[in-house]
């Protein structure tokens, strides 16, 4: 009962500010998360990336997302957005923070071929996330590392399927996962 | 080499006539950069404490094993379509196909396990599990396991199919009469077919460090071989039933524990459909037929012919249902293929380790008038330029 009670707290704080930041947004037109370090953190209290990564990713100014169709001998672009628009960004920011993603080293028995990857920058700073929603795993390719992440909720699923929703495999997934 | 064959061939055609055999047909990625470091441990384990155990088991019944191992380069889809399709069996065979490696599924696939992506690059070349379960169970054998040990998760570009397109123990291992009669059991005792993959609809496997023996391999060939042993050590009457059930929920369990190591849910999924069935009794009816060299399908390499033909002969002069004068006899004519100061190193159930050293001849001796071993697995085998054999490395298995 008092774990049940505890949760339910959690889980409301966590709408409070979830829904703060989305009316901030709204207000905004956009925002920065790097002005807001203290509520960055406390969402991202169910997620592995690091603190140097995360800042890469909410500072970014500028977010390229493109789409693939991997096979096993290919991975081919069949659709980009070069610069994603305020909006986008910042669902795409807060879907990150809020994705449950645990860092892993242990060996997955199926191909990694990314759906999705995600170019965050701002000056010389940079980095890539590579997505495969079929495994349920993300890279982040920095300029001198590659770390492997499981993603445990849709959170990321569902706004790459707002950001691309002409795709036929992502939905398939989503529908899956529920 | 020819020579050795030979008359290895002609040994085991007249000693062998009457006998069952159990087919194992394995396939393990062990060069894949990603997991083929665990596929080796995997593979090692597979072998030393389920394969060669049951083998043990079976050969007290008259059944010799047929090893049909792939690994590394030959991890490939035509070589499974070969083996498969012209994989011959007689009635009371039992045959085992075991998949270590990659796989995935397409959105469009229509059942429940996956496709079997092998050492290759090709999505054309994948194999479903289901084509080879079907194809295995035309052949009508006594009891026939399909098991694939892969992610099933939803994977890109990949088309749907429905056919295809194209912990270290010193010392020898010793079981008990119980082991060997739960083994017997599950192994003789049933009738059917049975498939399985190692993770249901859209999840991955999972391969982690096991601290139990100390390396990393994927968790559900360990959860099998761990509940495999603990099963026929414990249980008098075994079902698969009960023992495919108990791995389902450890790899469950163990995948559910690690969520915090960025590992997700992984519940493995079959179909049993046998019936129980009575232990055919060990009747050996050796009839003088004229020797007839056997089709060798395992052309993957010679010395793993050599090394399963020896095996094979072992199992006989092991085997005290025969007679001392035939054992002796068959002894013998081994005997006449040795070099003179040929040795036997004797390797520890678990490891590479060599844990004893003997003449070869004096070991034949022992092996021959003793009571003592359930199976003798030959692992290598050398051969001088008399195409003489100057060494072998064995693993015994032993009676408590």
């Amino acid at each position: 009962m008092k774990h049940f009670f505890i949760q339910m707290v959690c889980i409301i704080i966590m709408l409070i500010i979830t829904s703060t930041l989305f009316s901030c947004n709204a207000k905004r037109n956009g925002f920065s998360f790097a002005n807001d370090s203290i509520i960055t953190k406390e969402i991202s209290a169910n997620n592995d990336i690091s603190d140097s990564i995360l800042n890469i990713m909410m500072n970014a100014n500028r977010v390229q997302a493109n789409l693939y169709v991997s096979s096993m001998d290919t991975i081919r672009e069949i659709a980009s957005k070069n610069n994603l628009n305020r909006e986008d960004m910042g669902a795409l920011k807060l879907s990150l923070l809020l994705s449950e993603i645990h860092e892993t080293d242990a060996i997955v028995y199926g191909r990694f071929l990314p759906k999705v990857s995600f170019l965050f920058s701002k000056g010389k700073e940079a980095c890539i996330i590579e997505v495969d929603f079929g495994l349920n795993q993300l890279k982040v390719i920095l300029i001198n590392s590659k770390l492997t992440f499981t993603i445990y909720n849709d959170i990321l699923l569902k706004e790459t399927v707002l950001l691309f929703p002409n795709d036929d495999f992502l939905p398939f997934l989503l529908k899956q996962q529920k | 080499m020819k020579k050795i064959l030979f008359l290895l061939a002609i040994s085991l055609y007249s000693l062998f006539a009457n006998c069952n055999t159990i087919h194992w047909i394995t396939f393990t990625d062990t060069t894949d950069p990603k997991v083929g470091e665990m596929d080796k441990v995997a593979q090692k384990y597979l072998y030393s404490k389920w394969i060669d155990k049951v083998n043990a088991a079976l050969a007290e019944k008259c059944y010799k094993s047929k090893i049909y191992k792939f690994d590394g380069e030959d991890t490939k889809p035509e070589q499974c379509k070969e083996i498969i399709t012209n994989l011959k069996c007689e009635k009371e065979d039992i045959v085992v196909f075991y998949y270590i490696g990659h796989g995935g599924r397409s959105i469009a696939d229509n059942v429940k396990y996956p496709q079997l992506i092998f050492a290759q690059n090709y999505e054309e070349m994948c194999i479903p599990l289901m084509w080879v379960a079907n194809e295995l169970q035309k052949k009508n054998a006594r009891l026939t396991l399909t098991i694939a040990m892969c992610c099933n998760s939803f994977t890109q570009g990949l088309s749907p199919k429905n056919g295809i397109s194209f912990g270290v123990e010193k010392g020898s291992a010793e079981f008990s009469k119980n082991e060997i009669n739960a083994i017997q059991k599950l192994f003789l005792g049933y009738r059917g077919d049975i498939t399985m993959s190692s993770s249901s609809i859209g999840q991955p496997s999972w391969g982690y460090y096991i601290p139990q023996i100390n390396a990393s391999m994927d968790i559900f060939t360990y959860m099998l071989i761990k509940n495999f042993t603990e099963y026929t050590n414990d249980s008098l009457d075994p079902s698969w039933h009960i023992l495919l059930s108990r791995i389902k929920s450890d790899v469950s369990n163990s995948t559910n524990q690690q969520r915090a190591n960025g590992i997700t849910m992984q519940t493995p999924q079959y179909d049993i459909i046998v019936q129980k069935t009575e232990i055919l009794g060990c009747e050996q009816k050796r009839i003088p037929t004229p020797p007839v060299v056997e089709d060798d399908i395992i052309e993957v390499n010679k010395n793993g012919y050599v090394n399963q033909k020896m095996t094979e002969i072992f199992d006989y002069i092991i085997n005290t249902n025969n007679s001392l004068e035939d054992r002796i006899e068959k002894s013998e004519k081994l005997k006449t293929i040795f070099a003179k100061n040929a040795v036997v190193r004797i390797l520890g159930a678990d490891t590479d380790i060599v844990v004893n050293k003997q003449n070869l001849s004096d070991y034949l001796d022992i092996a021959t008038g003793s009571k003592k071993y359930y199976k003798i697995v030959i692992h290598s085998v050398s051969i001088d330029e008399n195409k003489k054999i100057t060494e072998i490395k064995v693993k015994e298995y032993l009676k408590k």
